[in-house]
């Protein structure tokens, strides 16, 4: 029997409304790194000396070309890598014991944001100061937007991840297209 | 009408005519106009009724404290009652209409009401309307419920859309006057991030309403000159239209900004939004709003406030009477005269109660001091007024000027009382201001103009210092300050005649007296009892004056007297504002199963579980009602086999070296010693013992454990497990994540269940000896997927549930309905769901229900006695584990054809339904196909030791009382061979 096809949350979503683009973001694979106890110090090592990636702060992602990390929780982070098959099997050879890994691909749906008037668009979901001098390039934030919980980071200049829940991606989705509508 | 009472001069676009109707009625004003001043313009005098007398009122002032011309706006679903006209911007096609009245809004039949007033004083319905008592309900009620009230809904859904949203700023300016304007140039040259505030379209407050000078321009020069300055600021915000409608904690203020009320239709944008602005100090420049004096029939058509009179002349270019005469006890009155007759407005007469000289000499009009208006005259419009000293004077417009009370609301918005400035006689901020809050300019009691303007420059500049930025980089602005000499004059006493305090509640004088001596004596009481204050206007004209006069009639002072507490919304918000998008489909977030394109191709029926929407039951052509369906359901699954997505239940992934011993202290049963490939039903403890959630947690490595919960609890268990983890046992090594979104899971229940899952799963041994009830693995499915498979059983039958991550579950669903064809699979829904684990006797939410203990539920031995867990300690208590305590049993109806309701109370034969006789209750119920009648489970007193009894289960709500034989909760296969088969 052939392995089962796949679907991501939105199948692909991608529009332009007005000056702002809008995407769903599906090529990725994202990773829970749990940090055992007093470990800090070694896992940031691990994830210097084999990703080149500093560790995030809880406003602050950290990113190279291939890798984005996020921090959740004092002992947890999230990792954005390119999409691989078993990204628990690959990472681990890798990182071996130095973090409890889990697969949270399918648990999120991410949508980007671009264009001049995406904050304006921002503005009528996100509670979080977006103002570019306030939070600046690879800035990140926990908030909810219309009721569900997200994760905003900001990629470029006008550009911004938007993460939520998966399984209310449609609903995620109209409240940020509509946010987009309304100001165009 | 043409429009009469035009003047020259004024910001209206003469270029833009603009044509609207009033009670059908055709007429036309300019860009620029309000409704107000083109009803005005064109010598609509008459635009009400008042609430309780159906006097006939007219315009009054030139804001958002309209006590009178309150309309009915556009018809169909838009309409809208309650419109104050002085704030309505006019656009072409505008349709308005009066309210409350019944007939004609100059032949109102309710008039009579005037007539009764005698009877209608404060408090009358508390006095009145008792007898006889049958009359109430059929005969009272009714009419006053069709008499109250003022303008109509549309009953129709509102087609508008609201929206809502958040801003950040290091200064909000709340107004945008004179201070406001001052304070917006100091802070945006120092490079803070501002957001200025004003409700009017038009920027300026009373600099676009009377004439001043600033540095040699004209006002209304100054502030274009500002806005054009402000608006080149990058760091400058400019909301017109917008109201500050509330102060709330830390710095967070609400405000309305209103997109398209005034244009003909919105174009599909949201008309209004609602704004959360975050706000790091805030200014309060909203100025002060004029008040009138009460005296003797106060209250006609052509008496407004002088104020308004001035606006109408130099903001809209029209003047307000023919023939008018100010009354006036201060100094802004003077000016008003001086500015009206410069205009050519016709004033006969400046009536001034203060006994000194003529506050200005005004050539052409006579300067009566040390008189007051004692009547008037002219029902619909007035026509005459009455001195004091006996004169009579002819005229049709009477502006009246009793003060002015500055815009403290903001600043009280948290209990914050203001306090009494005698030099102004006005209420001015108190010191317990919001935090982060600033008062400048009028509402700060600034009352002059370059008082004001210096203010609020000043105020800026010190919040931009503390803030961090530099400072010297704007110029203050100056102006000469105008006189401002008040006498404090509130009404005219010794006259029979009513003298109205409150024109939108109409409520005068004696009302207050009259309130004083029943007895109410707090001004919260006078609110209430007299109703003053109340309504769309909230007393803005008419607090001050209200407690003025019961300051007197009690003996005490104002200060003594105080105000009532301000609360939000300082003006009118639509509702649909509040509610924003959340309505229809998108009142919340919709969470959607896996399968769910799936099940809405076979036409399943979805029910809301909390934010979810899972298929109820899969209804095929035959079934001729939902009970076929679910009937079908079970009855194909207990015979052959079905399918259900149960991907909404909550999984939690526990990893780490202490992840078994943290299982441990959570449930209440052992889980240290659970193998690797084991999955173990658990029971949760809140801290008192009483049971919270239950399900299987299966090990899946030493380090790796995944947990169930039920639906409902996902989050609440999520919650809870971190707090144990942080802060209960913070030296375990354990870590949580969610997964419930990451994967998708499939329950495949029935005797051919194997045989099914035998073509999805990959390289397992599917015997019962190789994968035995209760396993669990890592697994690959449809040809090397990766997969979880776990041997566990809700309904009963021999069962599993697989796994998938969500992106292949719509995928795995087609692949398990081809798999399970030649056997007839039957896909389920929520309801067979149920009924099958109320037949075999499975609790859940509707059981464990926050009130009853593991004891209850028939599984104290599953509380270990060996190991502390969260609970366990209180769950021993006496009364919870004594013996008569309620116990889960198993219900069936006696005869076959009654049908059971949950919420039933168990009440032996013989015994009146009381709570004295009250033996436990019937928790869920169904119909059963497998014992072809109705059964349910439930609780009873020592219910363990009466299996066979026959008791009643009588249900007070739907009035039955039918026989039911108590027997095991475990009702289907009770030694559970079929699961472990």
């Amino acid at each position: 029997m052939a392995k089962l096809s796949s679907l991501s949350p939105l199948n692909g979503y991608q529009e332009s409304i007005g000056s702002i683009s809008l995407r769903e973001i599906n090529d990725y694979s994202l990773v829970s790194l749990a940090i055992p106890q007093d470990t800090t110090k070694t896992f940031a090592k691990i994830i210097k000396d084999e990703f080149g990636v500093a560790m995030p702060t809880s406003v602050m992602s950290k990113t190279n070309k291939k890798m984005r990390l996020l921090m959740t929780q004092p002992d947890q982070i999230f990792s954005i890598i390119p999409q691989v098959d078993d990204p628990e099997k690959d990472l681990s050879k890798i990182i071996g014991n130095a973090a409890y890994i889990t697969d949270q691909t399918d648990a999120w749906v991410v949508l980007e944001i671009s264009g001049v008037t995406s904050r304006t668009a921002l503005e009528r979901i996100c509670q979080v100061d977006l103002d570019p001098n306030i939070f600046k390039l690879n800035a990140m934030a926990r908030t909810t937007m219309e009721h569900m919980a997200t994760i905003i980071i900001r990629t470029d200049v006008d550009t911004f991840l938007l993460m939520s829940a998966s399984s209310s991606a449609k609903s995620f989705l109209h409240a940020v297209k509509l946010s987009a509508q309304h100001i165009s | 009408m043409s429009q009469s009472f035009r003047i020259n001069g004024g910001l209206t676009d003469r270029s833009k005519p603009i044509n609207f109707t009033f009670n059908n009625k055709k007429m036309v004003g300019y860009e620029g106009d309000t409704l107000a001043s083109a009803l005005l313009a064109n010598g609509q005098r008459l635009v009400g009724r008042s609430f309780k007398y159906h006097r006939p009122r007219g315009i009054f002032s030139a804001g958002s404290e309209e006590p009178n011309a309150l309309v009915q706006l556009r018809t169909g679903a838009y309409q809208e009652p309650n419109t104050r006209a002085t704030v309505t911007e006019l656009f072409d096609g505008l349709t308005a209409t009066s309210q409350n009245h019944r007939g004609s809004l100059g032949f109102d039949f309710m008039s009579v009401t005037d007539l009764l007033s005698p009877f209608l004083g404060a408090g009358f319905y508390y006095k009145t309307f008792m007898w006889p008592k049958a009359f109430w309900e059929k005969i009272y009620e009714p009419i006053i419920r069709s008499s109250a009230g003022l303008g109509s809904l549309s009953m129709l859904e509102d087609p508008d859309k609201y929206d809502k949203g958040f801003l950040h700023c290091d200064l909000l300016i709340a107004g945008s006057g004179p201070s406001g304007l001052a304070a917006a140039l100091a802070a945006g040259h120092a490079g803070l991030r501002i957001i200025i505030a004003d409700e009017d379209y038009l920027l300026g407050g009373r600099l676009l309403e009377e004439d001043h000078n600033i540095e040699g321009i004209s006002g209304q020069d100054w502030v274009l000159q500002a806005l054009a300055e402000l608006t080149e600021m990058s760091n400058v915000r400019i909301l017109p239209r917008t109201t500050i409608y509330g102060a709330y904690d830390h710095g967070i203020y609400g405000a309305l900004e209103r997109k398209t009320d005034h244009l003909a239709h919105s174009g599909d944008k949201p008309r209004q939004v609602l704004w959360r602005i975050y706000s790091k100090r805030a200014m309060i420049c909203g100025g002060a709003t004029e008040r009138s004096i009460a005296f003797p029939n106060n209250d006609r058509p052509g008496i407004m406030l002088a104020g308004a009179v001035r606006a109408y002349a130099t903001r809209y270019g029209v003047a307000t009477g023919n023939k008018i005469a100010i009354f006036t006890n201060n100094d802004t009155g003077w000016q008003t005269a001086v500015e009206l007759v410069a205009k050519g407005v016709n004033v006969v007469a400046i009536i001034d109660p203060r006994d000194t000289a003529p506050r200005a000499h005004i050539s052409g009009v006579a300067m009566i001091m040390g008189a007051s208006v004692c009547n008037t005259s002219g029902r619909k419009a007035l026509n005459r007024i009455t001195l004091t000293n006996g004169q009579t004077l002819n005229v049709d417009c009477l502006a009246v000027s009793g003060g002015w009370s500055p815009n403290v609301h903001l600043t009280c918005h948290q209990r914050g009382r203001p306090i009494w400035n005698d030099t102004i006689a006005g209420f001015v901020p108190g010191g317990d201001l919001p935090v982060g809050q600033f008062v400048a300019g009028a509402a700060n009691g600034d009352m002059t103009l370059g008082a004001a303007l210096k203010s609020g420059h000043k105020t800026a500049t010190l919040i931009a210092k503390d803030l961090g930025f530099t400072t010297n980089v704007s110029k203050e602005a100056k102006a000469d300050d105008e006189n401002f000499a008040i006498k404090q004059f509130w009404h005219v006493t010794g006259y029979k005649q009513r003298a109205w305090i409150d024109l939108q509640n109409d409520v005068t004088t004696k009302d207050i007296k009259q309130s004083q001596a029943e007895g109410f004596r707090s001004v919260e009481h006078l609110k209430r009892y007299t109703t003053l204050g109340m309504a769309t206007d909230q007393g803005k004209t008419s607090n001050v004056l209200g407690l003025a006069v019961m300051a007197e009639a009690t003996g005490k002072t104002i200060p003594e007297t105080g105000t009532t507490i301000f609360r939000p919304p300082y003006s009118p918000v639509a509702i649909g504002a509040f509610g924003g998008r959340e309505r229809g489909q998108h009142f919340h977030p919709t969470r959607l199963a896996p399968s769910h394109k799936w099940a809405d191709e076979q036409g399943a029926e979805f029910v809301e579980v909390g934010n979810w929407m899972r298929a109820q039951w899969f209804p095929k052509s035959d079934d001729k009602t939902w009970r076929d369906s679910v009937d079908r359901e079970v009855k194909k699954t207990r015979t052959s086999v079905g399918v259900c997505d149960v991907s909404t239940l909550g999984k939690i992934d526990i990893k780490g070296r202490d992840a078994a011993e943290f299982l441990n202290k959570i449930y209440s049963n052992p889980f240290a010693k659970v193998p690797v490939g084991r999955v173990r039903y658990g029971l949760m403890l809140r801290e008192d013992g009483i049971c919270y959630d239950d399900g299987t947690t299966a090990r899946l490595a030493e380090d790796h454990f995944v947990m169930t919960t039920t639906t409902a609890n996902a989050v609440l268990v999520y919650r809870n497990m971190e707090f144990a983890r942080q802060c209960l046992f913070p030296n375990l090594d354990v870590h949580l994540i969610s997964t419930t979104d990451q994967w998708a899971q499939f329950a495949i229940a029935g005797p051919n269940s194997r045989a099914v899952l035998s073509k999805i799963i990959d390289k397992v041994d599917m015997s019962n000896d190789g994968f035995p009830f209760m396993a669990c693995s890592n697994v690959t499915v449809c040809g090397g997927t990766p997969g979880r498979l776990f041997r566990i059983s809700f309904s009963g039958e021999l069962a599993y549930e697989v796994a998938v991550p969500v992106r292949y579950g719509d995928a795995l669903i087609r692949e398990i309905i081809k798999a399970g064809e030649e056997f007839d699979i039957t896909p389920y829904g929520t309801e067979a769901l149920g009924v099958m684990r109320i037949e075999k006797g499975h609790v859940t939410g509707a059981e464990l229900n926050g009130q009853v203990t593991a004891f209850n539920v028939n599984m104290n031995n599953m509380i270990s006695t060996k190991k502390d867990s969260i609970g366990s300690v209180l769950s021993r208590r006496e009364m919870m584990i004594a013996d008569d305590q309620v116990r889960l049993v198993g219900v069936k109806t006696v005869e076959i054809s009654d049908s059971l309701a949950s919420g039933a109370h168990f009440v032996a034969k013989g015994e009146k339904p009381t709570t004295k006789n009250d033996q436990g209750w019937v928790a869920s119920v169904c119909y059963s196909p497998h014992f072809e009648q109705h059964i349910g489970l439930g609780f009873l007193e020592r219910g363990h030791e009466r299996h066979g009894e026959i008791i009643r289960a009588w249900d007070g709500v739907r009035g039955t009382d039918i026989l039911v034989e108590i027997v095991s909760a475990h009702m289907y296969d009770p030694e559970g061979g079929l699961q472990r088969g």
